[in-house]
Formats: C-alpha cells, sequence, structure tokens
C-alpha cells in the first residue's frame, strides 16, 4: 500500500466527508441529492425517490457519544416510531421494553440481514439504524408479523485511506432515584398505629424501644439499619476502549474493530461486585475478485463475562425492616434471626459469586455476480450466515455464619449469642445453566435492474431459508420464504412497488403451511411535478401511500396438533402407580395464520433549504390471533384446566390500533456556527374488536382499548355509621364482593357501584388508566461553533399511568415502611390505612392507585470540542476530539420517589442510572 | 469463464426452490391420538386420569356452613359464602361443573374405544395382557371401571347442581354419554332429574356387571378381586353409589310430589347392597375405620371402606388446618359448634333434652356420661389433645381472643384429625390420610331412611331387614355395646324414628362433606329453609354466632355456563 501521502490526505479528506454525508440522507435539509441518495432496504439498495415506505434512521455517530455498553441504551429515543423503556440498570441486562409505533404487534431486529441480537455489538460497530414502518418495506419478512423492523448495518471498509481510530471513555453512573424507607424510629411508631388499627394488643413496641431507636445509644438491642445507603455505593463506573482499523481500495476493503467494555460494581462490599466485562472483535473484508464477482465476508466474536454475588438481592434491601437485626451481632460474627438469614454484608462480601461466562461468534460469507453479459441488468446474490452463542454459568456458594443475639446486658451489649446458620464453605465449584443458540440462515437473491429510457424496473426474487436452535426448546426455528418485489418507476417521479411473498412455517397444518401475503405501494414525488417546482420554497415534497398483509408464521409448532402427554402417576394404593395419560391440546386441522393487514401513508418535505418535515398515519389491523375459547366454549366438553385442554386453539381475536407520526427538523448553517433541532411524536390508541370474552350483556371488552387498566372507582372513605349499616344488612351502599363487610374499619377504601346493582364486583369496574405509554415525543438540538459542539436529547412518553401496587407504596402484612406514609402516594392521595393484615379491600385495583406516569427526560447531553486541523496536524492525527458526556440527567414527572420508567427499579432489581463520562476520540 | 457463469446461474436459480420437508417441526414427546390408542398403558392412562380428578381430602369448609360448625375467621371470605352470600354469579360451593364434564368426556372417549373386535386376532382394542383370558378380563374390568367412574362424575353434578327450575320441573344436568369435541353442539338443554338418575344407575348397574364385589382375595383372577387393585372402583362402590344417588332422588328437595314409588326403588338398591356386602355385618370400631393404617392399601384390611380417594403420605394436612393454635401454630380452622355438640346421646342413648333418671345431661358438666363420639369427633375444654391441656372456657389459653386462629365457638375439631401429629419445627411427624368417599355407616342411614319412608314404619321388614334393625348397629358401635341402648326401643312412630336417623346422621357423617346436601334435599322447597338457615352458637355467648341467610335449597348453575348457553334453565331462587 504505497501511495503518495500528500494526495491521500487529501483524497480522504475528502471522502471522509463525502462518506459522513452520504449516510445522513433522510432527515437531511441538502435536498439537492436528497432523491437520488440511496437507501439500504431489504435485500438492497433503493434510490430514495423510488422508496415508498415509511423509515426513519439514526446515524451511527449519534450513538457512539453514549457511553453505553448495550446498544439499546443508546438507542433509546433515536429512532421517532420505536418506544423504548428500561427495567432495569443491572450491568449488562438487556431489559428493555420495546415496541414500534405503539403496545401491540411486535418488532424484529435484522443486523446485516440476519436475525441477531443487538447486544452483542457495541456502538462504534454501527454505520447506522433503520426502522422499516411500512408493510412494503417490510413485506419480504411478510411471515413474520411485526409492526417495524429494526434493520441495523454495521461499518464496513470503505475505498479510503487506512484509518486508525481509538475511543477512551471513562465515566460514572449513579442512580436516578432510590427507593427511601423509615428509619427505625419512625417505623416503631407507626408499627404501634397499624397493630392498634388492627386491634391486636400483643406486638406493640414500648417506649424504652421506641427512645432506643430514637437515640441510637443501643445499636445491638436497637438496630436502625439503613439499608440502601450502607450496602450501595453512590456510583458505578463504566470503562470504554475501542479501535478500529479500516481502509481499502476500490477492489479490497477491510475493517477490524475489537474494544473492551467494563461496567459495574454498585455494592459496596466484598471484591465480587456486579459488574460485566465485554469484549468484542470483528473483521471484514470485501474484495472484487473480477469486474463481475464480488464477496463479502465477516466474522466477529462477542464474549462477555459477568459476575455477582450469589446471595445478594436488592428485595432484601427494600423488605427488611430497619430493626430486624444489627447487621453485626458482635465484633465480626454477622447478625440474623430466626426468620431472617439474609444479612446483605453477607450476601455481598462473604456468600461467594456467580459468574456468567457468554461466548458469541457469527460469521457471514456472500457473493455477488453480475451476470450483465447473460442478461443485462442481472445480478445474483448468495450469502450464508451462521450465528452461535453459548452460555455457562460458574458458581460458588459459600453459606457464611449467621447469629441471633439471646441476651443483653444493661448497657444493651450482646452477651449471649445463638447460632442460626452455620458456616459451610463450599470446597467445589460448580458449572451449569447452559444455554446455547446455533443458527444459520441462507439467501439468495436475484435481482434485475434496468432503465429502458424514462422507466425503470428493479426486480428482485428472494429466497432465504433459516434454522435457530435454542436450548430448552424443542423445535428448531425453521424458516423457508420466497418472495418477488418489483419496484417500477416513471421519471423517478412516479413510484409503484409490488410485493409478493411466499413463506413457510412448521406451525400450521398441510394445507395452511405456506401462504402468500402481498403487499404494494405507491410513491409520488411532487417537488420533482411543475407545478411544485415554480414554489421555490418546496425543495422537496413526497408522498407515499402502503398497504400489505403480513403473517406470523412464529407460533409454537404444535398448536394445531393433537397431543396428549403423561400426566402424573396415580397410585391407586401406596405400592401400585399407573401412568395417566391427559389430553394436552385438541387439534384443529384448519389452524391459519393470525394476519395483521397495515396501511401507511406520508407526506414528507424540505422547505426553505433548512426545514424538514414528515407526517403519517398508519392503521394495524391484527385478525385470527390465537385462542383456546376459554370464555366462549361450553364447560360441558371438558374445559381447560390444569395439563388438559379440551378447548382447540382456533383464530379468534381481532384487534387494531392506529395512529400518527410527526417529525420536523430546523438546521441551518452559517460559516463557523451551525444549528440544527429536530423534534418527533408518536400518537397510537388500540381497540379490541373481537374478544374471547363470555357474551354478558353487561359487561365487554369489545371496543376498549388494549393498555387499558381495569379497576374501581375510589368513592371516598368508610365512616363508621356506614360501616354499622353495612354490617347489619341495612345499608343502601354496595356490599363489597371481595371482601366480608365485617372486616371493615372506619378509613377503609369506599367504591363506586358503577351500575347500581348493589355489589362492588368485576362490573364495576372501568378503564381508569392505560399501562403503557400512547404518546412518545422527544427533541434534540446540536449547536456548532467552530470546534464546539453542544448536543441535547430530550425523550418523553406521556398518556400513561402507573399502577402504584408494588412493596413500596402499598404498605400491608409485613412489607418495610416507606417514606410513601409520610410524603403519601404521587398522585396526592394518602397511604390508606395501616393494617399488618392482608388488607385485602384497600389494595384491590382501583383508581386511587393510579398516577400520571408521563414523563420527560433529558436522556442526552454531550459536550465536544474538536481539535483544529493545525494541531492534530502536528500531532500526525486526523482528528482528535474530546467528550463530556451525561445521560439520563433529570426527569420530570409526577412520580418522584422511583424512576418513572421503571416504577420497579431499585426495589426488585438494580435501580436506574445517570451516566457521566469523558471521552477521547482520535483518528490516525 | 461463460460456462462456469450459466452453471452457477442455474445452480443458484435450482436452489431457489423451496423444500417442503424443511419445514417439519422436530420430533417431541407429545404423544399422537394412535400411540394412545395402541400402547396398553396409555391407553388405560386415559382412564386412570379420571381418578385423578377425585376428591384428595375432604373440603371442610362445607361443613362450616351448616349447623356443625363455623369458620373461626369471622371475616373471611369463606364465611361470607356460609353464611348466604352465594348469589346467581358467585357460588364458591359450585366449582365442579368444568371439572366433571372433564371426567365425563375423559371416560366417554375411553368407552368409544371400547369395543371388542372379534375379526382380529386381539379382539380388545390394545392387548392388556399376553394370556387371552386375561386379556378379556382386564376389558370387562377396565369398562366396569369407566362406567362407575362416569357415574361418580354425574352424581356430582346431580347432587350439585340438581334442583327445581321456575317451571316447576325438577332438573339435573345435560347428560352426555358421546366423546365432545368443539365441533359438536355443546348447547344443550339440562335432563329432568328422573332421567339423570336413570343415567346414573344404568352407569352403576354396567360397574356392577363387570367389577368384583371387593378386593379381599390375596391371589387369583383379576375378576375375583386381587387385593393389588384395591383402590379401583368395586362393584360394592357401585351399589353404594347407586344407592345414594336413588335416595337423593326420593328425598322431598327432588321429590316435590312424595312419590314414594321413589324410596322404595331406594330401599331396594339399599338391600342389594348390603347383600353384595355379606349381608347386614357389625360395624368396624372407630378407632378401626378411621385408622390411618386400614386404607385397603394393597391389603383387605377395612371392609368397611368401599371406595376412597388416593392416599397421601407424610402429610399433616387437616392438623395443621385444624389443630389449636397452641399445638404449634395449629390454625384452628374449623370450629364445631355448641349446636353439633348438643346432637350427641347419652350414654344410655337418650338426647340431653329428653334425659333418663340414670344418666341425666348437666349443663355445668356437659361431658359427662356422653356417647362415646363426642371424646372422638370434638375437642372440648380439659380434654388433652395435641399433647397440650385444652383450656377454652373464657379468658382461658386456648380461648376466643387468646390468638387469631382461636375457635369462635369453644370447640375444636378431632374427628379425622391424626393425634399423635406433631407440627414443631424439627420434630414433625406426619400422618397418612385418604378420603372416605364411599363407606358402610354411611350406607346402613341411607339403608334406614329409605326403608323408614318406603315402608312408614321403623319394623316392617319387607326389605329383609327393618329400619331399626340397621339404626341400632350403628347406636351399639357408638353407646359402646348391644345393651346400652335404652332409647330406641321406646320410640314407634315414623317421625321421631326419622328425627333420629336425622341425628345419628349428623353425627356419624359429620365432617365428611354430607351435612350442606343433606340440609338441603331434607328441605321441601324455597319456603322449607329452617334447617339450612339455622343459626349456630357457640360457648361464649347465647347469641348465634352465625346466621345463614341462603335464598333457596337449591345451589345455582355456574354463571359462566348460564351466560354463554342460550338452553341451560337455573335453579328456582336463583
Amino acid at each position: 500500500m504505497k501511495f503518495k501521502i500528500k494526495y491521500l490526505f487529501i483524497a480522504c479528506f475528502i471522502m471522509t466527508s463525502a462518506t459522513t454525508l452520504k449516510a445522513q440522507i433522510v432527515n437531511s435539509t441538502d435536498t439537492v441529492n436528497k432523491a437520488d441518495k440511496d437507501v439500504n432496504v431489504l435485500f438492497r439498495t433503493q434510490k430514495y425517490s423510488n422508496f415508498v415506505g415509511n423509515m426513519s434512521v439514526v446515524k451511527g455517530d449519534n450513538l457512539t457519544t453514549h457511553p453505553a455498553i448495550m446498544v439499546n441504551e443508546a438507542l433509546a429515543g433515536q429512532l421517532p416510531g420505536v418506544f423504548m423503556r428500561q427495567n432495569s440498570g443491572a450491568p449488562g441486562s438487556d431489559n428493555f421494553t420495546i415496541s414500534v409505533r405503539g403496545n401491540i404487534g411486535g418488532y424484529i431486529v435484522l443486523v446485516d440481514g440476519v436475525e441477531r441480537s443487538l447486544s452483542q455489538y457495541d456502538t462504534e460497530q454501527i454505520e447506522d439504524i433503520k426502522v422499516l414502518k411500512d408493510p412494503v418495506s417490510k413485506a419480504l419478512y411478510g411471515g413474520r408479523m411485526c409492526n417495524g423492523i429494526i434493520m441495523v448495518t454495521t461499518k464496513r471498509g470503505k475505498n479510503a485511506k487506512n484509518e486508525l481510530k481509538f475511543n477512551i471513555h471513562r465515566g460514572l453512573k449513579q442512580p436516578t432515584r432510590l427507593p427511601g424507607y423509615l428509619n427505625s424510629y419512625d417505623f416503631a411508631t407507626k408499627y404501634n398505629e397499624a397493630i392498634y388499627n388492627d386491634g391486636i394488643t400483643t406486638g406493640k413496641y414500648t417506649q424504652a424501644q421506641l427512645s432506643g431507636f430514637k437515640n441510637h445509644s443501643n445499636p445491638y438491642q436497637y438496630p436502625d439499619v439503613n439499608y440502601y445507603d450502607e450496602f450501595l455505593n453512590k456510583f458505578m463506573d463504566i470503562t470504554r476502549v475501542s479501535t478500529e482499523y479500516t481502509g481499502g481500495t476500490d477492489k479490497t476493503k477491510y475493517y477490524v474493530h475489537g474494544s473492551y467494555q467494563n461496567e459495574g460494581g454498585l455494592e459496596k462490599y466484598g471484591n465480587k461486585k456486579t459488574g460485566i466485562d465485554v469484549f468484542n472483535l470483528q473483521g471484514n473484508i470485501d474484495t472484487q475478485f473480477s469486474d463481475k464477482v464480488l464477496l463479502h465476508s465477516s466474522i466477529g466474536s462477542y464474549v462477555s463475562t459477568k459476575i455477582y454475588p450469589s446471595g445478594f438481592n436488592f428485595s432484601t434491601l427494600s423488605s427488611r425492616y430497619p430493626n430486624a437485626y444489627p447487621i453485626f451481632a458482635h465484633g465480626d460474627s454477622l447478625g440474623g434471626t430466626n426468620s431472617y438469614v439474609d444479612n446483605p454484608y453477607a450476601a455481598q462480601a462473604k456468600s461467594g459469586y456467580v459468574q456468567e461466562n457468554h461466548l458469541r461468534v457469527r460469521g457471514d460469507l456472500g457473493l455477488e455476480f453480475k451476470l450483465d453479459d447473460f442478461i443485462e441488468g442481472l445480478s445474483i446474490k448468495p450469502t450464508y450466515s451462521f450465528d452461535t452463542y453459548h452460555k455457562q454459568n460458574l458458581t460458588k456458594i459459600n453459606r457464611p455464619a449467621i447469629y441471633s443475639i439471646n441476651s443483653f446486658d444493661v448497657n444493651g451489649n450482646p452477651v449471649k449469642l445463638n447460632t442460626i446458620q452455620t458456616e459451610q464453605l463450599a470446597t467445589t465449584q460448580s458449572f451449569g445453566d447452559d444455554d446455547y443458540i446455533n443458527s444459520w440462515m441462507f439467501t439468495n437473491t436475484v435481482s434485475y435492474d434496468r432503465k429502458f429510457g424514462a422507466h425503470s424496473i428493479n426486480t428482485d426474487l428472494v429466497y432465504y431459508i433459516s434454522n435457530a436452535s435454542n436450548a430448552g426448546d424443542k423445535y428448531d426455528y425453521k424458516r423457508q420464504n420466497l418472495g418477488l418485489r418489483t419496484n417500477y418507476s416513471f421519471l423517478n417521479k412516479y413510484t409503484l412497488e409490488g410485493v409478493v411473498n411466499y413463506v413457510g412455517s412448521q406451525s400450521y397444518p398441510t394445507n395452511n403451511k405456506f401462504k402468500l401475503f402481498p403487499a404494494i405501494g405507491a410513491g409520488w414525488l411532487l417537488s420533482k411535478e411543475d407545478f411544485i417546482k415554480k414554489i421555490s420554497e418546496i425543495d422537496y415534497l413526497k408522498l407515499n401511500a402502503s398497504w400489505g398483509l403480513m403473517g406470523d408464521g412464529n407460533i409454537a409448532a404444535n398448536l394445531w396438533r393433537q397431543t396428549w402427554i403423561s400426566g402424573p402417576n396415580y397410585y391407586f394404593n401406596t405400592s401400585s402407580s399407573s401412568v395417566t395419560t391427559q389430553l394436552n391440546n385438541v387439534q384443529n386441522l384448519t389452524l391459519n395464520w393470525p394476519v395483521q393487514q397495515q396501511i401507511d401513508l406520508s407526506l414528507e418535505m424540505n422547505l426553505f433549504k433548512s426545514i424538514y418535515a414528515k407526517l403519517s398515519y398508519f392503521d394495524y389491523v391484527q385478525s385470527g390471533l390465537l385462542s383456546r375459547g376459554a370464555n366462549t366454549v361450553l364447560g360441558i366438553v371438558g374445559g381447560i384446566s390444569g395439563l388438559t385442554s379440551f378447548n382447540p386453539y382456533v383464530n379468534y381475536e381481532k384487534n387494531k390500533m392506529n395512529g400518527v407520526e410527526a417529525e420536523f427538523g430546523y438546521e441551518k448553517r452559517f460559516k463557523d456556527f451551525s444549528i440544527k433541532v429536530g423534534t418527533h411524536f408518536t400518537y397510537s390508541q388500540t381497540k379490541r374488536l373481537v374478544v374471547d370474552e363470555a357474551t354478558d350483556p353487561n359487561f365487554s371488552y369489545v371496543g376498549t382499548a388494549m393498555n387499558a387498566i381495569w379497576g374501581y372507582r375510589f368513592a371516598g372513605y368508610y365512616s363508621q355509621t356506614e360501616i354499622d349499616q353495612l354490617q347489619a344488612g341495612s345499608s343502601s351502599l354496595p356490599q363489597p364482593s371481595f371482601v366480608d363487610s365485617k372486616s371493615l374499619k372506619v378509613g377503609n377504601l369506599k367504591y363506586a357501584d358503577i351500575n347500581g346493582d348493589g355489589t362492588i364486583d368485576k362490573y364495576d369496574m372501568q378503564a381508569v388508566g392505560n399501562s403503557s405509554p400512547d404518546l412518545m415525543y422527544g427533541g434534540d438540538l446540536n449547536i456548532g461553533y467552530k470546534g464546539f459542539n453542544i448536543y441535547v436529547m430530550l425523550l418523553g412518553y406521556s398518556k400513561y399511568n402507573y399502577q402504584l401496587n408494588n412493596s413500596y407504596y402499598q404498605i400491608y402484612s409485613t412489607r418495610k415502611y416507606s417514606n410513601v406514609l409520610v410524603n403519601g402516594l404521587p398522585n396526592g392521595n394518602p397511604h390508606p390505612l395501616l393494617t399488618t393484615s392482608a388488607g385485602t379491600n384497600d389494595f384491590q385495583t382501583s383508581d386511587y392507585w393510579i398516577v400520571n406516569g408521563s414523563f420527560l427526560k433529558i436522556k442526552d447531553l454531550a459536550l465536544s470540542y474538536s481539535f483544529p486541523k493545525n494541531i492534530t496536524k502536528s500531532l500526525h492525527m486526523k482528528d482528535l476530539k474530546l467528550t463530556l458526556y451525561g445521560s439520563n440527567l433529570y426527569t420530570i414527572s409526577r412520580v418522584k420517589d422511583s424512576d418513572p420508567e421503571s416504577i420497579n427499579a431499585g426495589i426488585n432489581d438494580f435501580p436506574l442510572f445517570s451516566t457521566y463520562s469523558m471521552g477521547i476520540s482520535i483518528i490516525f | 469463464m461463460k460456462t462456469i457463469k450459466y452453471i452457477l446461474f442455474y445452480s443458484v436459480v435450482l436452489l431457489v426452490v423451496s423444500c417442503q420437508d424443511f419445514m417439519t417441526p422436530n420430533l417431541d414427546n407429545y404423544k399422537s391420538d394412535e400411540t394412545v390408542n395402541t400402547s396398553r398403558n396409555n391407553f388405560l392412562g386415559v382412564l386412570y386420569t379420571t381418578y385423578t380428578l377425585l376428591p384428595t381430602r375432604v373440603n371442610f369448609t362445607y361443613e362450616a356452613a351448616t349447623d356443625n360448625a363455623v369458620n373461626n375467621t369471622e371475616n373471611s371470605l369463606s364465611s361470607k359464602a356460609a353464611r348466604g352470600g352465594v348469589s346467581y354469579t358467585y357460588n364458591p360451593f359450585g366449582e365442579n361443573w368444568t371439572t366433571d364434564y372433564k371426567g365425563i368426556n375423559y371416560v366417554n372417549y375411553f368407552l368409544e374405544k371400547m369395543v371388542l373386535d372379534t375379526s382380529k386376532a386381539i379382539p380388545t382394542p390394545v392387548r392388556f395382557d399376553v394370556d387371552p383370558i386375561v386379556n378379556l378380563q382386564w376389558f370387562y374390568f377396565t369398562m366396569g371401571e369407566a362406567y362407575f367412574m362416569r357415574a361418580w362424575f354425574e352424581f356430582d353434578l346431580l347432587q350439585k347442581y340438581g334442583g327445581v327450575a321456575a317451571d316447576g320441573k325438577t332438573y339435573g344436568f345435560p347428560i352426555t354419554t358421546s366423546y365432545l369435541d368443539v365441533t359438536m353442539q355443546l348447547d344443550r338443554p339440562r335432563n329432568t332429574y328422573a332421567e339423570c338418575v336413570e343415567r346414573i344407575t344404568a352407569d352403576c348397574d354396567s360397574a356392577i356387571k363387570y367389577l368384583p364385589v371387593n378386593y379381599n382375595k390375596s391371589t387369583g383372577l383379576l375378576s375375583e378381586g386381587v387385593v393389588t387393585q384395591s383402590g379401583h372402583a368395586s362393584g360394592i362402590a357401585a351399589h353404594a353409589l347407586k344407592t345414594r344417588t336413588l335416595l337423593y332422588a326420593a328425598s322431598p328437595a327432588y321429590n316435590p310430589d312424595n312419590d314414594v314409588v321413589k324410596w322404595k326403588e331406594s330401599a331396594k338398591a339399599a338391600l342389594d347392597a348390603i347383600t353384595a356386602s355379606g349381608s347386614l355385618l357389625n360395624l368396624q370400631s372407630f378407632i378401626n375405620y378411621y385408622s390411618k393404617s386400614k386404607l385397603n392399601d394393597g391389603f383387605y384390611n377395612n371392609p368397611d371402606i368401599f371406595f376412597r380417594g388416593p392416599i397421601s403420605q407424610n402429610v399433616t394436612t387437616y392438623e395443621s388446618e385444624n389443630f389449636p393454635p397452641r399445638a404449634s401454630s395449629g390454625k384452628g380452622t374449623i370450629n364445631p359448634s355448641q349446636d353439633f355438640v348438643d346432637a350427641f346421646l347419652m350414654r344410655d342413648g337418650y338426647p340431653i333434652t329428653a334425659t333418663s333418671a340414670s344418666f341425666p345431661y348437666d349443663p355445668s358438666n356437659a361431658f359427662k356420661n356422653r356417647d362415646s363420639r363426642l371424646e372422638l369427633f370434638i375437642v372440648h375444654s380439659g380434654e388433652t389433645y395435641a399433647g397440650i391441656t385444652i383450656d377454652t372456657s373464657m379468658g382461658g389459653l386456648d380461648a376466643y381472643g387468646s390468638s387469631t386462629n382461636a375457635t369462635r365457638t369453644g370447640y375444636y375439631l378431632q374427628k379425622l384429625l391424626d393425634g399423635s401429629v406433631s407440627l414443631s419445627s424439627g420434630s414433625v411427624v406426619t400422618t397418612t390420610i385418604a378420603p372416605i368417599l364411599l363407606g358402610r355407616p354411611e350406607l346402613y342411614l341411607n339403608f334406614a331412611e329409605a326403608v323408614l319412608n318406603a315402608t312408614g314404619s321403623p319394623d316392617d321388614r319387607t326389605y329383609t331387614y327393618s329400619a331399626r334393625d340397621v339404626l341400632i348397629l350403628i347406636r351399639n358401635r357408638a353407646l359402646g355395646n348391644a345393651t346400652a341402648d335404652k332409647y330406641l326401643k321406646t320410640v314407634m312412630d315414623k317421625n321421631t324414628f326419622l328425627q333420629i336417623i336425622k341425628n345419628e346422621r349428623r353425627i356419624e357423617l359429620s365432617f365428611e362433606d354430607h351435612r350442606f346436601w343433606d340440609l338441603r334435599r331434607w328441605s321441601t322447597g324455597l319456603s322449607d329453609m329452617g334447617l339450612i338457615n339455622t343459626p349456630v352458637h357457640g360457648i361464649y355467648t347465647t347469641n348465634p354466632l352465625e346466621i345463614r341467610q341462603y335464598k333457596s335449597p337449591y345451589m345455582p348453575l355456574p354463571y359462566g355456563e348460564m351466560l354463554k348457553s342460550k338452553y341451560l334453565i337455573n335453579n328456582v331462587g336463583w
């Protein structure tokens, strides 16, 4: 590779700027070439003017500033239409709730054309991520019914000078919000209230105990442990180092990437804090053998090790009373009681650990044959990919000794200890929890691209076959698909695209094994029309419309067959048992694919050379969803219970989702100053059309939203007179069906009898909220001045509600007393009557416990400075950039004491985190 | 170069042809219809699945809804249901509809396949045994079992849902005798009570035809009743079930016209049962009858058990639920009532309300000189039980208020519990239980009631034995010996005698899921709810502890089924 350095410098400078622009086509205000830009769609590249669908794109560069180990974490909020909420911030946990455009229907992730898990890549490897939302662009995956296909393209080599890139990031993660609980004195005082409410006379905390808790004079006898402060660090660190080497000529292009990432360590004690180490390696080569044959190949691997202490659990912190036991009974003997041996210090430092080892290897090999000699415009592209995933756990568990204190001396010091748990050190390590997934896919695309004057035809015949086998799954997951896509465009102004997809699935009876799914779309590039060209303000105006059908071939493989299984043996007498055979599933020879009919309309425009706008409308109807008719089939046939089902699966349920999306952007570049603002919002609503429910004239789910929360309406608190009347049976108040009126007390919640029948039962339930957001909105702002750049991204979800029904908000029985008892619920209601019983009446699902869950977060904030070229040249570098970065920085929401993105975060599992980091990026 | 291109092109095009075989799922371990219909164990397994639907234990909540007992938690939902909180949408006592039909559908599937095809070398649907004679024995034996199981589930439906509808006619349940699947017409009206009874008795008769009377032989042919088959349905079980069914059919609630013929049929069936069981034998002692080691478990050691549910070993089910709280945190759930205790006789057979001079009833020393069942069935203050001395007097250690689980009535349950069980962690002692589903004491009581009503006199021997002959056996067991009973011989008139039978039934079959249904079948209809709604009392106050407010002696059909069906009509009162 000997080139003159001077020419290289100029050439690669031009190339790099050209390539960065090339990827950014969709929302760009650079309209001059927008229509002619190439976009990747499924199995081919298309001119944007001929694209009749609806997609959103995010560049890889926008993701790299977010120092996340999981690409999913960086992706949240970057793709309009993709709803993503994180459920847990545990290092290495891929725990997101993702949906595209709304709350029903699924999504698929394709990486380089193959269904792969996104979590094995790091953000540096991503070229761009697109989401295909309309039926025509998804049609070649027509057998995989979904709302959106998230298409990830990873970086490959370019025809440019060799480039060596380094990236180093170091940062801290801090929990966004942690739950707060009462200290021992406040807890004991409130506990006395609770047992007084229950009419129990034993177990009351005495005055001596209360003062002991208050003045902390005797920590052994009157412990007061603040579990969260005591056992969690304030921060967790994150490190990322990555390197990339890429380059190429017009004949060969290569790309090599390696990275190391590390995150973790929120536990205060012990040397096996929860953490993850990730190694990523990828190599790609694209070679042109002759002018007719092109080879693409890549191989990559992902190795990660996750460690966590074996006994430690967030639920201990959120359920152990502050005065349960002192952490140390005496000296360094760990404390506990007969009922609780879950001392968190022991769990973190003395109970051993579990190490999860994950390994993934993936490879792709593709050829491209240009057969212009044979038929002009014909090409064939076979590709083969394989993926393998393997996981194994290494476990080493120790059981520490735990003591309880039997007696105290006059000063409150322990005198006699009682061994509750004896020490047991594991002398061997054990391997287990093995998991694996092996999959392969073969694709063959025959394409014909020709232009006949003003007409252009692009046709593909795509065939693919794939198989994935999973540990623990009886059935390999098999797919076969043959699709024909034709795109016809006249003058690149009027485009028509039709797709016909013939899919096979192993899950249906013979006559329904293969199905045909069509899709059709049309696009009209209005800005090329003369009457639009006259309006100089309009730079680009395109109207797209599409319709298509997708089917679900992805259900379990045995739902249509008549199958029996062995039930538990029956012992006629203790020495003679017999096999029992139970009917597991009744056959349905007409079981058919559930189908989703999709309609998408969009209008995209660029105005004034700086404004961008896109409006879309979508309508998805799913029909033929499977159900067993538990509510519609008469019990005389035997019903469904235990292992037996006399009801077959039938295609029955139907539901609908529709909504609108809008995106707006403004971009302006001045000499040294540039500004870019964008905003997007998606609103969708769902409706049930056909429901598997009993035909009850008084109640029906038909017409209601799929994500509705059904609950009672709160109607005040019971007074003593009301309770007396209710128990005597002389009241006009309705009787609750879920509890005996004799157990009601003053201060318990009253519910409204909506239908006036005198009982509070399911007919009085109404839709009191939404369990998932109907509205997503966000925006970003990017301001650059010379080498400085500031980037802010906001993301918000709205039109949804939380049920405050976890152990932090609903306190009864032996649950830990939280600050809710002092501050009240986030929706303004006080916590109802405190009780130590199960408190059935007050904790029914009702609007008393519903709070507006919407929130707006500052998701990303990045300040970067790119050093000027004269400095970088003198350091022999091409580019040097420094970034300060923050994510999840601030949240605006009704719910203040837990993170509204996941209301259980920090209670049952790791909290969610804000990240603060600094990074250096060097390109040689 | 061109030829290579052509080859490449054609081979690639060929690959485009789809492979049908690829789209077959992997083999799994589900069994197909064919496997089940041709493999011996799997085929028998279809019938044996119905045995898993039998009760595995007594369900005391029924008793807590009668005048015999209350639930110790005043505010529980089951207590509310017990006080009459049953509506046409909510019936916690009627959740068996789908389970019973599940059993019936399994049996129908099985019976449809059980046909002999004499044209084949092996005439039976599967080969039960290598020996062709034994093979046929298995065939008939299993067929008899199938008929009995179907009759069992049918009777359960009849007991729980049978009743008079608004049109005045008595209905049972929709009868099915063939395998149903969802493509058939499932929505059917209820058959009349008489049709259901006919169906059940026909099934019992088929079972009697094919099954051995009991399993008391140590060796021999299958058809002779070998002990290794104990636990399977037997001929005597079918007799007992038939008797019970006919007794219900003749009872006032289901026999509004008071047709004596029905009583006669019931008496005849009872006689057949007694004859089949070896004539009028003495009853086993209580210790033996309820012994956990005499459950006919591979031996024939309890001739009074005709049919039992599965045996559960190493359990403390009844004890952990009903032991007094001080006995290692027993939950003391079911508390026998004062009314139940008052039903027990004095040592000489006199009721406490009309005592003799020899053993007068002394309220301050109520447990002295009472019939032996009192000490065996309930735990009262002053007794030593489960390792503690019970004190349920006001303010006592086991009395109401001493703990959340303490008794509301002053009594704890002892019947069916094993006093040697220990619940203390670290030294748990377990026991063995099996619910007695059909037994001799019930048969004798059924006979007595049927014959008394059929003949009108306690001494009429039309049916070989008179009601008095049979009742004496029961009372003698309770009172200790054949000469202790001084009261029964003084009773001559039918109505008083009937009351005595009912009282004996109340005590003998207490806490075995009978009282709830007996109270209902003795009612003559909506206007006769007195017995069903009797208030219940305890020792602490003269006020009633619970007032029951049932609306009807019949129970409502499941609400879900009523919604789905156009033809089902509900019982009157709902």
